[in-house]
């Protein structure tokens, strides 16, 4: 797994503790009860500072996966 | 705190043995990151797992009156500009013109008095911390931003009255707005991206920040009892030995006026119920002549004991403790000296001590608000008043009590004890004494003020404060048992007595009492072994075995009243 995965993951582990780690890539917050608008913006959040990045506001309604916020940070961190 | 720690330290699985606390956290927007915060550093400095009810979104007021239905409960409540008018908020669109704020401002009135109204009746039912407005108000007015307008001037001046006013009512703690800017600079608080995207309005750390102080406000941590000076180039400027005691300086004509602020600062915290004692390498006769100058900053009297002597400091400060009879954790050292703080410590490891460093006044104001931070407490009680005096008292009794008829001379003293039974959870001094005394002391166990004031509503439950006072003076409320009743049967959870009140029989007094009164044929008393409870098991040993460690210890009528308890003064018992 590359650093930006690893980190990554970290901040939904700490977000989500319940998460096992081989699950955490599959996280969604179609499939996670706790992954609600609280939990959401928290997320965003900790990636954030973890990163030192920031999202847009429409950012915000859409990334809502691992996968998709993996793939904005990859994007971020490129155009840095 | 980053937020990522806060949250790992604020979801992390509590352990088994940790406490468990509740509070709720009353705004008007998304507390998110204010509760994470809040919750981390509960783990962080109580060590306790903490379980927060948030209020209503966008409806402060309604929140404030629900929770003062329930049950009683730390309660931490912030209010925003947005409570008092929507306008004044960043999710609503409803013009920020010259009429609009007329209408604001008459608005504003009411709806601070409808805010106090319900925190008057949500502190009747636990302790409240209260905070706000933190967040900056819109850009409305015709001003620059350098300059302010009659507007903001008006709706701040309305904040601060209510916050005063709330101040004013038992069980409210209003957060200081000065020491929030000091951790959370005003330009940096508001996160608009955020309030707009999910009505979560705080950076995270402003959220940080006022997370921290919601905590040390709701939970404020156990305050010092007493603090022990030297004199020469702390509490004055100059050397007693070789000046002489009108060649000692504390003024701004002599360059030393920060010798004068420290007085003044001791003479406040003695005022407010701190032991100050000093400990000097002096001359006692030097020492006396020149604590009553008449210009010393600190009455004469406020200072007790006051050891001077040519020995190792250590040994000033060990009998200044067995005189205050308290223990060294509580207190605080305070020398020009390192290496008299260094020889101190090394003798008495649990004592906090503080370089005075005279040559840098900044420093030493920061000692000063240090000072302030270490000794504050929300309330003061009517024993702050005369700590001091009643154990100047115990110095001229203690002779007398280990003369050859200890028990003759306890009834020379006029001696008055009286047992209070009633259950007012409005007197702050039996929850005080509970959480604060270590050596009589059942078992040490501490309440939370909400469990506190559970334990009082409860029909069952009973508390007796026993107050004492004699020839000497009053020593004010110094014992309290809690505990209920079941049929024929009294459990004790807590007894506790201050050690201000030790040898003059009044535990013999209180468990008479307890049977007398609750009418009770035993009481079983919730004993756990603290370490520091030698005083209160000796006293029970004399009745009962004790388990060790932790257990029960069973106390019959029959035997308590049958043996000689040897009560030497009068007893009043009311409620």
């Amino acid at each position: 797994m590359d650093d930006t995965l690893e980190r990554l993951t970290k901040c939904f582990v700490s977000v989500f503790p319940e998460l096992e780690a081989q699950d955490v890539r599959l996280a969604s917050a179609s499939s996670m009860a706790r992954w609600d608008s609280v939990n959401h913006v928290l997320l965003l959040s900790v990636v954030a500072e973890e990163f030192r990045i920031e999202f847009e506001p429409d950012q915000y309604e859409v990334l809502t996966s691992f996968a998709l916020l993996a793939e904005a940070v990859k994007e971020k961190l490129h155009h840095a | 705190m980053r937020l990522q720690d806060a949250i790992r330290l604020a979801t992390r699985t509590p352990d088994p043995e940790s406490p468990r606390r509740k509070m709720r956290l009353l705004c008007g927007f998304t507390p998110s990151y204010l509760e994470v915060f809040v919750k981390a550093y509960a783990v962080q400095r109580l060590a306790a797992a903490m379980e927060i009810e948030t209020g209503l979104f966008g409806n402060l007021l309604n929140s404030i009156e629900q929770a003062s239905a329930k049950a009683s409960c730390e309660t931490a409540v912030v209010v925003e500009w947005a409570d008092i008018d929507p306008r004044l908020g960043f999710r609503h669109s409803g013009g920020w013109g010259r009429e609009v704020q007329q209408d604001i401002a008459a608005g504003a009135v009411p709806a601070f008095g409808r805010l106090l109204d319900s925190l008057r009746k949500l502190a009747a039912s636990g302790p409240v911390a209260l905070a706000g407005p933190t967040l900056p108000l819109p850009p409305l007015s015709h001003t620059a931003g350098f300059q302010a307008s009659a507007f903001e001037l008006e709706l701040r001046k309305l904040a601060a009255d209510f916050l005063a006013a709330a101040a004013g009512f038992p069980g409210v703690r209003v957060l200081d707005a000065a020491r929030l800017d000091a951790f959370s600079p005003p330009a940096e608080r508001l996160d608009l991206k955020l309030d707009l995207l999910a009505g979560s309005p705080y950076t995270i750390e402003h959220a940080s920040a006022l997370g921290r102080l919601i905590l040390e406000t709701v939970f404020p941590p156990p305050p010092r009892k007493g603090l022990i000076t030297d004199l020469d180039d702390t509490l004055w400027e100059g050397i007693l030995g070789e000046q002489g005691s009108d060649g000692v300086f504390w003024d701004l004509e002599h360059r030393s006026q920060i010798h004068g602020l420290y007085q003044q600062s001791l003479a406040v915290l003695a005022e407010n119920g701190v032991l100050v004692g000093v400990a000097t390498k002096n001359d006692p006769a030097l020492v006396e002549q020149a604590l009553n100058r008449p210009d010393l900053l600190i009455p004469r009297q406020r200072l007790f004991p006051i050891m001077a002597g040519w020995g190792p400091k250590s040994e000033s400060v060990g009998r200044i403790l067995a005189a205050w009879n308290i223990a060294p954790d509580s207190v605080i050292f305070i020398d020009d000296s390192p290496m008299e703080l260094a020889e101190v410590q090394s003798r008495h490891p649990g004592i906090e001590c503080i370089r005075f460093a005279k040559d840098n006044p900044n420093l030493v104001w920061e000692t000063l608000c240090e000072l302030r931070d270490r000794f504050g407490k929300p309330l003061l009680s009517e024993e702050d008043s005369f700590r001091a005096a009643s154990l100047r008292a115990a110095e001229q009794i203690e002779p007398g009590l280990r003369g050859q008829d200890g028990g003759q001379f306890l009834r020379q003293l006029g001696g008055k004890v009286t047992l209070d039974f009633t259950k007012n959870a409005e007197d702050s001094r039996p929850l005080e004494l509970i959480n604060k005394t270590n050596q009589f002391n059942l078992n040490g166990r501490r309440y939370a003020e909400s469990d506190w004031r559970a334990l009082l509503q409860s029909p069952d439950s009973f508390l007796l404060t026993v107050s004492y006072l004699d020839k000497f003076g009053p020593l004010g409320k110094i014992a309290v048992v809690t505990g209920v009743l079941s049929g024929d049967l009294c459990r004790v959870g807590r007894w506790v007595m201050s050690c201000r009140a030790f040898s003059r029989r009044i535990e013999f007094h209180t468990l008479a009492g307890l049977f007398q009164r609750l009418n009770c044929s035993e009481l079983r008393l919730d004993f756990a072994e603290t370490g520091r409870n030698g005083p209160l098991r000796e006293f029970l040993a004399s009745f009962a075995a004790l388990p060790p460690g932790v257990g029960e210890v069973a106390l019959t009528k029959d035997v308590v009243l049958g043996s000689d308890l040897n009560l030497p003064h009068e007893v009043v018992v009311c409620g």
